[in-house]
């Protein structure tokens, strides 16, 4: 017998015991996992990212939105009612946060707050009308402005602080959703000379607020602690404003799905956030989760800059709106998690017209009757962009291939690295691309003004480079109205134009998905995670 | 005279002819007694076969996405499944196995046609031709083969091409260290001195001496990185560096599986996986073998 096959008689054994090791292992790393849960009472939430910034001023992505539990704002969200006995943002009523009331003339230009008084920052600070007015400035040097002014660029005239407990913010021209500017994460309140005691970056990993939350610990894309401020709480309870129900938090940022999945199974996690559709579907009737589904206004949407042949070409643009099995889509990648519709607002916007905004069928025959119509010579090459790891986008990419070369269009996908994705479709550079996008404030006016008008403040262009002139002076004359009639009636006119151009593919209007443990008996769904009201 | 002139050409051809004979029917005889070995050859035939004939004998096409037909489990119209897009499982199956096997071949020749060439040059000519080519080889093994052929394909554009590329550079420095060794071997040679007695140039002596004495070292080296290219190229399409959507490697194929491992969907990562595992368990197997054979300390010549 050779030395080979006696190693082979030793290695099969040994082979079998680490693997049963390994299991066995794994088995107790799970359980231990529940057991720490259920004795400390901690929440715990997984996500699938971390942020790349917490600085009020630099906040753009969900995930860099965890800074807000560190901050109060003028301004919050109101709720509703939301699926499986939880409770989601309503868009539709704001509600004074930091102000105790606010008042506003009839010109719709100038707002004046009543603050709230008694909270502290952790340096003994006041959170007061001085506070507010400095980290308005601060914003203003930061991408922050944007959300701050509710995408109208320069449209805040002045913050002035007339005294501790009042804010008066002057506008050049009215906008009825203001408001929610003043509820973003950028609008958040922050100790000003504790900030400026430390380096220009700091901010970016640590917290200077006296907001619900204080942060205990913070390793970048592994794992942040958060902790109930006392001294939060006990303002919060004196002025009838919700308590932070869990005393701490321990959010981990978990790149891997199958992770997030068997956490979310084992009930290792309270809350599971950016799970893949597929695995969340997987969790359908498993007893130990309840899932959350919350309309959202984003969207799964195909761009056709219109600067470049063939999307220059209205004929062939409407043409591939109809080559999309729209349906099979949201059934079998988006997993039912996603609403069809075809127009420049999503279902969840205000102003949103269902009658003008009916998808877009999936007709191969008529799709293949306007390529012909358009005067272009088959086969059309075309280069699709998508972000690297990002399943679904992958698979839709893949499936256009597969559909659309029979009709005379041979599609190359190009995946490229997060963060070349981005630069490249901010740069204009991408031939078409698979985008997942939506308005940080959830108005009408404020997401047509970025993904539709000609001309944007900071980027130049809307990143599809469409252009309806006509759209564009009927959306700022919206913007400035303060009629709900009016602006129901010239989004409407919109609406018909939008269409009428074929400016874009959109997939489906996603549907957020949030897997929540059996003893998470409190959940606010907000479009920016919000978690004073997440707890067991 | 004229006769006994062809007797003399011919008689070293017969018995170079029957050399080979023998040898062919000791490896067949090898590989029979040898229940490994012959499974492995029964494997890598089954492989072979299937990129070479797949297609003909399985009509579907894997890269036709029916979102009708998605995740279908494993059964007789679609003996290994369907993926997440409807695809057909089985024929992106075979389709990746005969871009591992190509790829394999390709990495193989490469890698011996040009570490061989560097090795063979560094050894015959010595001196300051040695120690620059011996540094280069070494500033190459200097890095996780891995991660060398992750940074070539990252510098030069992701996709199957340039991660093929980027596995034949780190085989190079292998081949080139193991056959440099060899010609210092056989260069000491007395039949070599001998040819440099009689005033051989050193370019005639490395080809026709040399050069021939390297097949053995080559053969079990090839067969060795065989195994490797099929894993490296599987490894860089599972990180998303090999091949691009919608090409069905066996790498991206098991990424695409492993999205649905856990969501009951195992067979569209599993087939693959075993493809990966079955090709190069065989390759080495063979390469262990080979060595034997061509190891003339080893046991296995004493059958």
């Amino acid at each position: 017998m050779t030395a080979r096959r006696k190693f082979g008689r030793r290695a099969i054994p040994a082979g079998v015991l680490l693997v049963a090791g390994l299991t066995a292992a794994a088995f107790a790393f799970t359980t231990s996992g529940s057991a720490a849960r259920d004795a400390g009472g901690t929440l715990v939430v997984n996500i699938n990212t971390g942020p790349a910034t917490i600085d009020p001023r630099d906040m753009t992505s969900f995930f860099d939105t965890i800074g807000l539990n560190f901050y109060v704002r003028l301004m919050q969200y109101g709720t509703k009612p939301g699926p499986a006995g939880t409770q989601q943002i309503d868009a539709t009523h704001m509600k004074p946060y930091l102000a105790k009331s606010f008042t506003v003339n009839k010109a719709g230009t100038v707002y004046t707050f009543k603050l709230r008084t008694g909270l502290k920052f952790p340096s003994g600070v006041p959170v007061d009308a001085k506070a507010v007015k400095c980290s308005y400035e601060r914003s203003f040097a930061g991408i922050g402005a944007y959300f701050l002014e509710d995408g109208i660029p320069g449209n805040l005239k002045s913050v002035a602080a007339p005294n501790p407990s009042t804010v008066v913010l002057r506008l050049k021209q009215p906008d009825p959703s203001i408001l929610q500017g003043w509820a973003q994460p950028s609008s958040s309140i922050i100790d000003c000379a504790a900030e400026k005691k430390e380096a220009k970056t700091w901010l970016a990993t640590h917290e200077v607020g006296g907001g619900p939350f204080e942060m205990v610990s913070y390793q970048p894309n592994k794992q942040m602690v958060l902790a109930a401020r006392p001294s939060y709480a006990a303002w919060a309870k004196a002025n009838g404003l919700p308590v932070p129900r869990a005393a701490k938090i321990v959010i981990n940022f978990i790149n891997s799905d199958s992770t997030l999945l068997l956490q979310a199974r084992s009930r290792a996690a309270n809350v599971t956030i950016g799970l893949a559709k597929q695995s969340v579907a997987s969790l359908k009737g498993n007893g130990n989760v309840r899932i959350g589904a919350y309309p959202t206004t984003i969207q799964e949407q195909l761009l056709m800059p219109w600067d470049r042949a063939p999307w220059n070409n209205k004929k062939f643009r409407e043409a591939m709106t109809y080559a999309v099995p729209y349906q099979q889509i949201v059934s079998k990648i988006a997993y039912g998690y996603g609403k069809l519709y075809y127009g420049p607002l999503p279902p969840l916007m205000q102003f949103y017209n269902a009658a003008l905004s009916k998808p877009r069928a999936y007709d191969l025959t008529k799709a293949r009757q306007l390529i012909q119509a358009s005067g272009l010579s088959t086969p059309v090459p075309l280069t699709l962009t998508i972000d690297e790891g990002n399943t679904v986008h992958q698979q839709i990419a893949t499936l256009l291939q597969s559909i659309w070369k029979p009709i005379g269009v041979n599609l190359t996908v190009q995946t490229l690295a997060p963060a070349d994705y981005v630069g490249a479709m901010f740069g204009f550079k991408v031939h078409s691309a698979i985008r997942y996008d939506g308005p940080g404030v959830i108005d009408a006016g404020y997401y047509l003004g970025y993904d539709m008008r000609t001309t944007v403040v900071g980027i130049g262009k809307n990143i599809n480079l469409m252009s309806i002139p006509a759209a564009d002076r009927l959306l700022d004359k919206a913007r400035k109205s303060l009629s709900n009639a009016t602006r129901q009636k010239l989004y409407n006119q919109i609406t018909t134009l939008w269409r009428a151009n074929s400016p874009k593919i959109i997939f489906y209007n996603d549907v957020a998905t949030v897997v929540l443990s059996k003893s998470t008996k409190s959940f606010t769904y907000y479009h920016e995670p919000d978690m004073r009201s997440w707890g067991t | 005279m004229e006769a006994g002139r062809i007797a003399a050409t011919q008689l070293p051809r017969t018995h170079v002819l029957g050399r080979w004979a023998r040898a062919a029917g000791r490896v067949a005889r090898f590989i029979a007694h040898d229940p490994a070995l012959l499974t492995a050859h029964v494997l890598l035939g089954v492989l072979v076969l299937l990129a070479l004939l797949g297609n003909v004998f399985w009509s579907h096409d894997p890269n036709t996405a029916d979102l009708n037909l998605a995740l279908h489990s494993p059964s007789a119209s679609h003996p290994m499944g369907t993926d997440s897009l409807g695809r057909d499982v089985f024929a992106r199956f075979n389709q990746g196995a005969r871009i591992s096997l190509i790829i394999g071949a390709i990495v193989v020749v490469a890698g011996a046609l040009l570490g061989g060439a560097i090795g063979v040059l560094a050894g015959t000519f010595g001196g300051w031709t040695d120690n620059l080519l011996m540094r280069c080889m070494d500033s190459l093994l200097a890095f996780p083969p891995l991660i060398l052929a992750m940074a070539v394909t990252v510098g030069l554009g992701v996709g199957l091409k340039t991660a093929t590329l980027g596995v034949i550079l780190t085989t190079i420095p292998f081949y080139a260290r193991l056959c440099r060794s060899d010609v210092l071997r056989v260069r000491s040679l007395s039949f070599v001195e001998a040819a440099n007695a009689l005033g051989a140039r050193r370019g005639w002596i490395m080809l026709r001496h040399i050069v021939p004495h390297l097949t053995s070292t080559l053969l079990i080296q090839s067969a060795a990185v065989f195994g490797y290219a099929i894993l490296s190229i599987a490894a860089l399409g599972f990180v998303g560096l090999g091949a691009q959507v919608p090409t069905p490697e066996w790498g991206s194929m098991i990424t695409d599986g492993l999205n649905n491992v856990l969501t009951g969907g195992w067979w569209i990562g599993v087939f693959p996986g075993v493809g990966v595992l079955l090709g190069v368990t065989a390759t080495s197997i063979v390469a262990d073998r080979a060595r034997d054979i061509f190891d003339p300390r080893g046991e296995y010549l004493r059958f």
